[in-house]
């Protein structure tokens, strides 16, 4: 099935900022963030198709998965 | 009202506005602090004019004067904000910090300056404010959010600012906020990047978003001075939407930004 990955700020540095990338059925976005070799304590907000996610959901043809890293100064 | 009072509100007025100078005699002749003298002239349908050009109703500036703002955290984000809520003339401003002025806070800490390197936030923040805006009540204190003041001023807030820069004190805050069941802002940056999100009660969104992953004491010590102005914009907007209850729509929105790259989002979530 086709997804579509959007990268945020930091996270694009060596990867990419949008992409589509073909994936088994099943593929869960944990399993994308370990493909793309991004840290799971690095990442905070996750959305899937404009609604907030965690790493355990399974995607699904044509969903478009958003990565924001984790930010926290003040 | 005391129409003597009145009188000389009117009497003083230019165009419906209420000049600095014309305030301070006002003050001076019936005996009132300054405080006292804008809430007085906000009632009777003037405006002061230092608040002309923020361009809204009477009514509306009367309410931002009668409201309290609870800003933990007084860093680059909450010294930012803390100037924006006075010069809009938010009447009550409340913020907490123990820490003091260093080096590193000059790239982006508006207070901040080569003369208070190793005064205390809070107190500068304060000082600041008051050559600003004199007619605003501030509280401040030299002193973390998580001791009994800070839990008895949340209390009668009309809204709460994240503006920390540790996620140990933000679970707290939001903790706290939950058991008090008050709204609050979220707000995070890094680098060009920010982040603002209004949360609810009930959501517990920085425990399920951030609760299960590993902190360094304080994240992201690369801040810009940029972002953190960004970022007030970005505050600033949500805050006097939430204080006019104009928040309608924007209500759950996640706010990112990411000056490097030019991307401005705002998801639902």
């Amino acid at each position: 099935m086709n997804i579509t990955v959007k990268l945020f700020a930091q996270f694009r540095k060596n990867r990419f900022n949008i992409k589509e990338m073909a994936v088994p059925e099943g593929t869960a976005v944990s399993d994308i963030l370990n493909m793309l070799e991004i840290d799971y304590d690095k990442t905070g907000v996750i959305f899937v198709n404009g609604k907030r996610s965690g790493v355990d959901n399974i995607l699904a043809e044509n969903d478009s998965l958003s990565v924001f890293p984790k930010i926290g100064g003040g | 009202m005391d129409n003597l009072e009145t009188e000389k509100i009117a009497q003083l007025s230019v165009n419906g506005y209420i000049s600095f100078t014309s305030a301070e005699k006002i003050a001076m002749d019936f005996n009132l602090s300054l405080n006292e003298t804008e809430n007085l002239i906000l009632s009777n349908g003037f405006i002061p004019l230092k608040y002309k050009k923020n361009s809204f109703t009477s009514d509306d500036q009367k309410r931002l004067f009668n409201s309290k703002i609870l800003i933990a955290g007084c860093g680059a984000t909450g010294q930012a904000l803390a100037q924006s809520f006075a010069r809009l003339g938010i009447g009550n401003i409340m913020f907490f910090d123990p820490d003091s002025f260093e080096d590193t806070n000059l790239n982006r800490q508006i207070f901040s300056n080569e003369s208070n390197l190793s005064a205390s936030k809070a107190a500068e923040t304060e000082k600041q404010l008051k050559n600003i805006n004199s007619s605003v009540n501030i509280n401040f204190y030299e002193k973390s959010i998580e001791s009994d003041d800070f839990f008895n001023c949340i209390k009668d807030t009309d809204l709460v600012v994240d503006a920390l820069d540790n996620f140990k004190s933000r679970f707290y805050l939001e903790k706290i906020c939950r058991q008090k069941d008050k709204k609050f802002i979220h707000t995070a940056i890094s680098g060009w990047s920010g982040q603002a999100k209004i949360v609810y009660p009930e959501e517990d969104f920085l425990l399920k978003t951030f609760g299960d992953k590993i902190y360094n004491s304080q994240e992201d010590s690369n801040n810009l001075f940029a972002a953190v102005m960004t970022l007030c914009g970005i505050v600033t907007s949500l805050s006097v939407k939430i204080l006019l209850n104009k928040e309608k729509g924007l209500d759950r929105n996640f706010i990112f930004f990411d000056l490097e790259h030019f991307d401005f989002i705002s998801e639902q979530g």
